[in-house]
């Protein structure tokens, strides 16, 4: 007689979620950099900005209140306004 | 990572094109992250380590370096 | 929630081998959660097995009382566990805890399991010698099941999604019960407003115990200051985040305290007063170094004198106090990763 197992884990990988579209061009487009605020990540946001900014876009930095955590409604409200963000840093 | 992971994901899914940094030893974390909300295309570029323990010029030049990756992600001009 | 699948194995599959290649263990044999043992842990609670407990971080996937009890019985638990077992998933799923952030940290925490109460005598739990350590059926089960619960529920997958830079033991389980009986004061959930009659889980995210050893001192004073001169190390997190920390005192430690007159309350503000370091030193390390202004202080902490002292936490009700340990002593402080915890009653 076979043996069975039941599964222990998480079943069910959830809904496939395509990603938004991607920008067709930089120059004019608002771009938010948001902070988590681990170490040196102002740092690496901010030549990112500049770079951004002489591209032509339009610059946003906001900041988190902590890594730990996942960004507070008003942060990421905040973003709603922007083409793109980026984050940093995930370490 | 993970926290960075989730809060990107609920800007694309607001139509909003993201793109997360991390350190190169944090990518697996965060594909498997994006695959487990359901989000696996989530475009997330790495940074060579070590970061956190370089001075500030030096965390600047890692963004300098990692821009050209960045504009790709953000327009999708990988690959081409 | 669908039932969970059920795999059929073939004649030449070994169980306990399948369930290595399936990923389910915690690099240790699991007990083969058949269907008959998983029915038999389902009788040790009267809740339906498709009900959903919680979601666990960081994959956000459903405890059913099915999964906990699969798990349970992966551990080794006997079926009068469970009721611990699901109070704890309760307990760490509470957002305060922050599990996800905590799952998916770098720093080596993970949720302790303190019970309290009745449940501890019914189920034979140790509250006393080697008490962190193996030896007892349900500490070692308890805590071996909420840890395979959070990494094959909640997917925290070592170096995938836990990044964990070193860990530590207590990731294979990490469960004790208060020694109530020998201790001068209330117990941790009576504390916490329950009744001794109540069981309750405590869920506490921290590191691996750190020994107090204090053979000499026989006053509150000199054996506090022991205490507290352990307690405030540069590497602690509190330093640079501020948040609970747990104190477990053994009883013959406690019973010389209490000897002085001293209450929890009397400990807990000589440790808040006395756990500092000056912003001399806590400047050389932590999150942000020689960058004091960025530091989680509070206010009242002037960051530009050196000699200011740096509170380990923020308040004395951020020290939290259990009584437990056999004869000899030694006592622990267990650094936390700055979320509190969270006590839940054991229906």
């Amino acid at each position: 007689m076979s043996v069975i197992l039941l599964d222990p884990s998480a079943e069910g990988v959830p809904d496939f979620v395509p990603i938004a579209d991607r920008l067709k061009e930089l120059a004019g487009k608002r771009v938010g950099l948001l902070d988590n605020i681990k170490h040196n990540a102002e740092y690496l946001l901010a030549a990112v900005g500049t770079r951004l900014e002489e591209l032509g876009c339009e610059v946003k930095t906001v900041r988190k209140k902590t890594y730990t955590k996942i960004a507070e409604p008003h942060v990421l409200a905040s973003l709603e306004d922007c083409d793109a963000v980026v984050t940093a840093i995930g370490d | 990572m993970s926290c960075s992971v989730h809060d990107m994901v609920e800007m694309e899914r607001k139509g909003i094109a993201t793109v997360t940094l991390c350190t190169a030893g944090f990518l697996n974390a965060g594909a498997q992250k994006a695959v487990m909300s359901g989000m696996p295309d989530l475009r997330i570029v790495g940074i060579p380590s070590p970061f956190a323990s370089l001075p500030p010029e030096q965390a600047r030049a890692r963004g300098l370096d990692a821009f050209e990756a960045l504009i790709a992600a953000l327009t999708g001009a990988e690959g081409q | 929630m669908a039932v969970a699948t059920r795999h059929t194995l073939t004649s030449t599959d070994d169980p306990i081998q399948y369930c290595y290649d399936r990923g389910w263990t915690d690099g240790l044999p699991v007990v083969p959660p058949t269907e008959e043992r998983v029915a038999a842990m389902l009788g040790g609670t009267g809740l339906p097995r498709d009900r959903v407990i919680a979601k666990i971080p960081p994959a956000w996937a459903e405890a059913t009382v099915e999964k906990i009890a699969i798990n349970c019985v992966m551990a080794g638990c006997e079926p009068s566990y469970i009721p611990v077992v699901i109070a704890a998933v309760r307990a760490m799923t509470d957002p305060i805890l922050n599990l996800n952030g905590m799952q998916c940290s770098t720093h080596l925490s993970t949720p302790l399991v303190v019970v309290n109460g009745p449940i501890r005598t019914a189920l034979n739990m140790n509250s006393g010698s080697n008490v962190f350590g193996q030896g007892n059926r349900a500490n070692a089960t308890i805590g071996r099941a909420v840890k395979l619960i959070l990494t094959n529920i909640g997917r925290a997958i070592p170096g995938v999604t836990d990044k964990a830079t070193l860990g530590h033991p207590g990731k294979y389980t990490y469960c004790i019960a208060e020694n109530e009986e020998q201790s001068p004061w209330d117990p941790l959930h009576v504390e916490r407003g329950l009744t001794r009659e109540q069981s309750a889980v405590t869920i506490f995210g921290c590191e691996a115990p750190h020994n107090v050893n204090n053979q000499a001192s026989r006053n509150a004073f000199d054996l506090c200051h022991t205490i507290a001169d352990t307690m405030a190390t540069l590497g602690k997190n509190m330093f640079y985040a501020q948040g609970e920390v747990m104190v477990v005192i053994c009883p013959s430690h406690a019973e010389t305290i209490a000897a002085d007159g001293w209450s929890k309350q009397h400990v807990k503000e000589y440790l808040y007063e006395k756990a500092r370091k000056p912003v001399r030193l806590v400047k050389l390390g932590g999150l942000y170094g020689r960058e004091v202004a960025r530091n989680f202080w509070p206010r009242w902490v002037n960051r530009t004198d050196e000699d200011e002292m740096v509170p380990l936490v923020r308040r004395p009700s951020e020290i939290t106090l259990v009584v437990a340990g056999g004869p000899g002593r030694h006592s622990a402080f267990l650094p936390g990763w700055a979320t509190p915890s969270v006590t839940v009653l054991i229906d």
